[in-house]
């Protein structure tokens, strides 16, 4: 907050890219049909989940997995190994943008709650609680799911170009996973979960997850973690101190 | 010892661009592959959305021109970008435009013709994905692509190369006035992505935003090249519309250089 023309400008970039994903929410309105079996109101709790969790990824670990190959580039990162904090967490949460995380996830939830609205669906407790716990579980997988490219770093240091491809990935989240194929949809549950992380928690709010894609919603955060966390302990070992 | 000519100092600069983009090609290419993600994303979404009817108009796109548009608009998008603004602000912030001042090369020309230069290589590498991407499309999707569209679509591409680059001139400039301004420029650029039809097109916000956004300079940076190369314009319109690009060039040069005149005056009172 002390630069507050930067939160202010931050806002407003959250606010540019708000815009770009709503476009999607457009098309379901304007086409006036069902996409994949889902109302408009329903594409816009999708488009609401995903708008939510990219609060959490752009405000508090994006720019963390972003810098990663700054701090091992110029050494910066031996600081972050000396101190008594686990590494990996010091490393992805030293930052945040506390702007950005507001904004994407206020605006993403009133777009979940709308969408809830006018397709009929109470709000109560249960949904709420749920919801929340798979989007916070899908938060999980998405974290798991970037450091795992980013632990590159430790082996080719400049790895700017991986955080950038893994970035674009996440846009895949901005339609729900239904336009894609049924392998594509497999490949984006149970191998590289990327879908798990914004259509879970919209597929329980709406009623529509199925038992195997529930236990799995449960599993997968855990599973990916361990992966992420083995696998940046394993390429720690790597690390040479760069640097002057 | 003589001073350079006109022409071949703003020559050294198109050539400083040209070097500096093969330099960064790696950096060109990644922003290439980055727009794989939203032509499958929003190709997937239109084969879902026409497939109850796989030949109705839709927004008043075909099937076929819809996965078109979506493709082409992806690769003139990465291929008009910017990115010398940074490079604005930097020189405004750290005092740095001085040495410009003092040289016998306009600070705008010197931005202007290393863009340009950037935007040869860029072009040349473009220009080959582009051939494969019609010709995927052409297999595909039956998509045709006439001599005289690519022609007209090779000369919109050079406006929309200068309306893009003066947008964002103007842009760059507010630096004179606020401090922190880098998440300004990401603001301003994808909003101008998405009134440009560069996520999707202009027509799916409806009648009257698209009208509005229509007369807007903003279109011919990647709708109207976009569209020239689908045949989606009619003949009888094409000069019109090469008119009133051209028209918002004068415009957006005369707000720049008003800006830079004010922009300026306040730099050397404030100093670096």
């Amino acid at each position: 907050m002390e630069y507050r023309a930067n939160f202010i400008t931050g806002i407003m970039m959250e606010a540019g890219y708000l815009l770009a994903k709503t476009m999607y929410v457009i098309v379901a309105y304007s086409a006036g049909k069902r996409i994949g079996g889902f109302s408009p109101d329903e594409i816009l709790v999708f488009v609401g989940s995903y708008v939510a969790l990219t609060g959490f990824y752009a405000g508090v670990f994006a720019m963390n997995l972003f810098q990663l190959s700054r701090l091992v580039h110029d050494g910066s990162f031996d600081l972050i190994l000396v101190k008594p904090v686990n590494t990996q967490f010091l490393a992805t949460f030293r930052r945040s943008d506390m702007g950005a995380f507001f904004f994407d996830t206020i605006a993403g939830i009133i777009m979940v709650i709308v969408g809830l609205a006018r397709s009929g669906i109470a709000i109560d407790l249960p949904l709420v609680l749920g919801w929340s716990f798979f989007a916070s579980a899908g938060a999980a997988v998405g974290y798991a799911l970037w450091i795992i490219p980013m632990t590159l770093v430790f082996r080719i240091v400049r790895a700017d170009a991986i955080a950038g491809l893994a970035d674009t990935f996440w846009d895949f989240n901005n339609v729900p996973m239904v336009v894609y194929n049924r392998i594509g949809q497999a490949v984006g549950v149970f191998v590289i979960p990327i879908f798990v992380i914004t259509n879970f928690p919209a597929l329980f709010a709406l009623g529509r997850l199925p038992p195997v894609w529930f236990a799995w919603g449960i599993a997968a955060p855990v599973i990916f973690g361990w992966i992420a966390s083995h696998i940046w302990n394993s390429a720690i070992k790597q690390y040479a101190s760069g640097g002057n | 010892m003589a001073e350079p000519h006109f022409a071949g100092k703003y020559a050294k600069c198109l050539g400083t661009g040209f070097r500096a983009a093969l330099e960064y090609r790696v950096n060109f290419f990644l922003s290439v592959a980055g727009a794989i993600a939203p032509v499958v994303i929003q190709t997937a979404l239109w084969i879902v959305i026409y497939s109850d009817d796989p030949a109705s108009s839709l927004f008043g796109f075909t099937f076929p021109q819809m996965v078109a548009y979506t493709v082409i608009a992806q690769l003139v998008s990465r291929l008009v970008r910017t990115g010398f603004e940074y490079d604005v602000n930097a020189d405004i912030k750290s005092g740095s435009l001085d040495r410009y001042l003092v040289k016998p090369i306009g600070y705008f020309g010197f931005r202007l013709f290393s863009f340009i230069g950037d935007k040869i290589v860029q072009t040349a590498f473009m220009g080959v994905l582009l051939v494969l991407a019609v010709w995927i499309l052409a297999m595909a999707l039956g998509f045709v692509v006439s001599a005289g569209a690519f022609v007209l679509f090779v000369l919109s591409l050079a406006l929309a190369f200068v309306l893009n680059f003066l947008v964002f001139w103007c842009v760059a400039l507010v630096g004179f006035w606020l401090t922190e301004i880098g998440y300004l420029f990401e603001a301003v650029r994808i909003v101008i992505i998405a009134a440009s039809g560069g996520i999707l097109p202009l027509a799916v916000l409806g009648p009257d935003a698209s009208s509005v956004l229509t007369l807007l300079p903003f279109r011919f940076t990647i709708q109207f090249p976009t569209e020239l190369l689908t045949g989606r314009i009619p003949p009888e319109s094409v000069l019109g519309s090469f008119a009133v690009a051209i028209f918002w060039m004068v415009v957006l040069a005369a707000l720049g250089q008003a800006i830079w005149s004010r922009g300026i005056r306040r730099f050397a009172a404030v100093g670096s």
